[in-house]
């Protein structure tokens, strides 16, 4: 195999004088009769020094690749170090692009947001005043200036009830607008929606629930209702009543 | 021989050595003493001379196959830093000092 690097170079031309030297030495120790003759005997020299001189040069050329060898490191070295940083950079980008995948996921959640508020506007008057009956009435507590013959409770109301999802999964009919609980609230004396001022509970709890049931069943003829609707409204009716002598 | 000396240094000595040994043994027979001696000497410098050859720094390809490997470490080097030049660049746009994230992980 033939050495293409200097180093190779250098091995074959030390074997090459090493032969040359045994040469030498055997023709000089050789009978007269073996001998080389002078001519090749001066070539052998020849050679030998021409070997000499190459080595020389590959020596030469040896050290000038040592200086280029000393660049090959020193580039090797830095890209070495750009690479490091290079992968640093990589793996913050990728985590900065992990950071803003979600950003922008979560953006976009937002943007539909806004588009859906955009599209069903509510004024805020309105949510106020939706605010305002829901904790006058489906609160859980009874509101703190509350008292008896107080109209506002803190339970749904009977329609509440009927318009809400229980209501309609039950497919109860809906009550018309001034149905039998204002026809209620009215006999038992109490001002729809207005304020408990001059009323007296005891007035209406002096009411037994014998007194009210046939007022409720003329009222669900008046009313056209049918005959379970009327239990609803009446076991909604008794509870309001037992609710109220509860609180008694 | 010394670690620290430059072993291209010591194959010149070497080199002048053999020729040396070469001569001195041709003396020898010349004069008919012994040349043993000497033969284990030019001997011990050849194999002198193919270690130090073997230490060589750099002398493993040929002086244009090293240039070759330095121009492409070179352009290797050039690409890298474009590169690297780039990703710094990215990591500005995204507000990272020194190409670091944001201790929290937020993007500002």
């Amino acid at each position: 195999m033939a050495a293409t690097g200097t180093k190779g170079k250098l091995l074959r031309v030390i074997d090459d004088m090493e032969i040359i030297a045994k040469e030498l030495v055997d023709n000089f120790l050789a009978p007269k009769s073996q001998k080389l003759s002078s001519a090749e005997h001066y070539h052998l020299g020849e050679i030998l020094v021409a070997k000499d001189q190459e080595f020389k040069d590959l020596l030469q050329q040896a050290r000038q690749q040592e200086k280029v060898e000393e660049v090959i490191e020193a580039l090797q070295e830095e890209v070495d170090r750009q690479d490091k940083d290079i992968h640093t950079l990589q793996s913050n980008l990728k985590e900065a692009e992990n950071l803003l995948a979600t950003a922008i996921f979560q953006a976009k959640q937002k943007l539909e947001s806004i588009k859906k508020a955009q599209e069903n506007q509510v004024s805020s008057e309105e949510l106020i005043k939706y605010a305002h009956r829901i904790s006058a009435s489906s609160a859980v507590a009874a509101p703190h200036n509350w008292q008896q013959g107080d109209v506002r409770r803190p339970y749904p109301t009977d329609i509440e009830m009927r318009q809400g999802s229980l209501g309609r999964m039950c497919d109860l009919p809906l009550p018309p607008a001034e149905g039998p609980r204002g026809i209620l609230e009215g006999s038992l004396g109490t001002p729809v929606g207005g304020p408990p001022s001059g009323f007296s509970w005891q007035l209406g709890s002096t009411l037994s629930s014998q007194d009210i049931k046939p007022n409720l069943s003329s009222l669900a003829l008046q009313t056209g209702l049918e005959t379970k609707n009327e239990d609803v409204e009446v076991m909604s009716t008794d509870s309001s009543s037992s609710s109220s002598s509860d609180s008694q | 021989m010394s670690a620290i000396e430059d072993p291209i240094s010591v194959l010149e000595d070497t080199r002048e050595g053999i020729l040396h040994a070469i001569y001195d043994i041709i003396k020898c027979i010349e004069r008919d003493s012994s040349v043993d001696e000497k033969v284990n000497q030019l001997r011990s410098r050849l194999e002198n001379a193919r270690s130090l050859v073997q230490s060589l720094k750099g002398t493993d390809l040929s002086p244009d196959e090293q240039l070759e490997k330095a121009e492409q470490l070179q352009t290797q080097l050039t690409d890298k830093r474009r590169l690297l030049s780039s990703y710094k660049h990215m990591c500005a746009l995204f507000d990272l000092p020194n190409g670091q994230p944001n201790s929290n992980g937020s993007m500002n």
